[in-house]
């Protein structure tokens, strides 16, 4: 597969095409991290991440590709590293539990709606990732899930939404979150 | 545009980058409207790394070995293994010609059904020892030679039988150096002397057709496995670099359109060292094991070597 044709594919949400970049390049960037004193599971992560990255930036349109994908992936991978290995080096010198405290709220909250979004529907899960993580175009939500047309996406996704907020909502009073 | 609304298309990227700041502006001022952003915020940056998380499940899911080949080098990596072996074969063929011609002339008639010059002998001979690998076969024939040397006094007595042996070992070793030799590499090529005294083996060849034929019964149905000593692995060619090859810690990378077309691996051991060569598109190129840095292919034109180089591939 040519590079455009991979890329266009992503674009529109096609993810064999990310599984085929993955595979094309593991070698490659994950030498990168082994080769800067990381480990092999520390380069299959920073390479996950760095394509996670780029396939949000293509899907959501907001990637002009201006490279070959390689090399701009390779960069993404240089600088998740870089701030990896800051991160440790930091985590080294300092206190564990200093800067990198992160308020009890915060964290239960975010393991409520977790816990929400996996009580949703399949699809309706999938509206919900595709339209505010992937950034995709309500055509390109619709052709994935098999929807009639772009207003039934439109509505599905309202419908979603709302459903999570309230599933939310009615957690978060349980748990007093809501004064 | 309502405020939930706004919020929506907030986080559904779907402002302007002014709507955006105008927006961010008007959070900041409105408590109501800042409360209700942070609810909202929470959950879409939940929805993110939910999916984040799924997005990396699956890559985890797509097989990628931790070690070294990729989809692309391990199938051709399997015919290239063959080919490697197939090399490794035709080379060891010489290895034994020059230290058992005595021995295996010998055990001729029980070893053999019909008879065969020396050289079809032994060919057919040493795929019997097919998997054992080329390190075997070496150590093998440095005991041999070792064994052999201190042998030499008893071979001397033996002058009556002697000659026929010598008569094949010096037929074989002229064999064996007019196809072998080459300007770049010296493929195996003993010493006369050091064959002589192969002759011990012929005090005790009934003996040796046992341990010449048990590795073979037992290893016969090993895999090709153990023959493949060289890694392969296939990237893409850029424009730069469409025809070529490099090594990085033994590892042969050929870069180019490699993966079109069949390609084999030629290993042939050399007595200090090993000569690689690849075989593409009816041409052969030689492959410098030391060469680091990428370089260019070109095919071998000493059409001595090519011709050596072509039986060798086709012997199997």
């Amino acid at each position: 597969m040519k590079d455009n044709e991979v890329f266009e594919r992503i674009c529109r949400g096609d993810e064999t095409a990310l599984e085929y970049l993955y595979k094309k390049y593991y070698r490659m960037m994950t030498k990168l991290v082994i080769s800067n004193s990381g480990s092999e599971q520390e380069a299959k992560d920073i390479y996950q991440d760095a394509l996670v990255v780029f396939w949000q930036k293509a899907t959501s349109g907001n990637l002009v590709l201006t490279s070959k994908i390689s090399t701009y992936l390779y960069s993404i991978c240089q600088n998740l590293w870089r701030k990896e290995l800051d991160r440790k080096r930091r985590l080294s010198h300092e206190e564990k539990d200093g800067e990198e405290y992160i308020d009890i709220d915060t964290k239960e909250r975010s393991k409520i709606i977790t816990d929400c979004i996996g009580q949703l529907g399949e699809t309706c899960k999938k509206v919900l990732m595709f339209y505010y993580f992937d950034g995709l175009s309500m055509q390109d939500i619709a052709d994935k899930l098999g929807f009639a047309n772009t207003n039934t996406a439109k509505t599905k996704k309202y419908k979603c939404k709302k459903k999570l907020d309230e599933l939310v909502k009615s957690q978060y009073s349980e748990s007093d979150f809501l004064d | 545009m309502s405020e939930v609304e706004k919020i929506d298309a907030y986080f559904g990227n779907e402002m302007t980058e002014a709507e955006q700041i105008d927006f961010e502006n008007s959070v900041q001022n409105d408590p109501t409207l800042k409360k209700e952003f942070e609810f909202q915020n929470d959950i879409v940056n939940a929805l993110r790394e939910t999916r984040k998380a799924e997005l990396k499940a699956m890559l985890n899911k797509v097989p990628v070995s931790g070690s070294m080949s990729t989809s692309s080098s391990f199938s051709v990596g399997k015919i290239a293994s063959l080919i490697v072996g197939a090399a490794i074969m035709g080379v060891s063929v010489y290895f034994l010609t020059n230290s058992d011609a005595a021995g295996s002339l010998a055990t001729e008639s029980t070893t053999e059904t019909q008879p065969v010059k020396p050289e079809t002998l032994l060919e057919s001979a040493v795929p019997s020892e097919k998997s054992n690998s080329q390190q075997d076969l070496i150590a093998t024939e440095s005991t041999q030679l070792s064994s052999s040397e201190s042998n030499d006094a008893t071979v001397q007595s033996f002058s009556g039988v002697e000659s026929s042996p010598k008569n094949s070992e010096n037929k074989m070793n002229t064999t064996t150096s007019s196809t072998v030799e080459s300007e770049e590499q010296k493929v195996v090529v003993s010493k006369p002397e050091i064959n002589k005294p192969v002759i011990s083996n012929f005090n005790d060849a009934t003996n040796n057709t046992d341990s010449l034929e048990a590795p073979g019964g037992s290893l016969v149905n090993k895999t090709y496995k153990e023959q493949r000593s060289m890694e392969v692995e296939i990237e893409e060619g850029s424009k730069k670099h469409n025809f070529h090859y490099h090594f990085v810690n033994g590892k042969l990378f050929l870069l180019g359109d490699f993966d079109k077309n069949l390609y084999e691996i030629l290993e042939i051991n050399t007595t200090t060292d090993k000569a690689i060569f690849l075989y593409y598109k009816g041409l052969y190129y030689n492959l410098d094991k030391n060469q680091e840095k990428i370089s260019a292919l070109t095919p071998i034109k000493d059409n001595s070597l090519v011709e050596k180089l072509e039986r060798i591939r086709s012997e199997e």
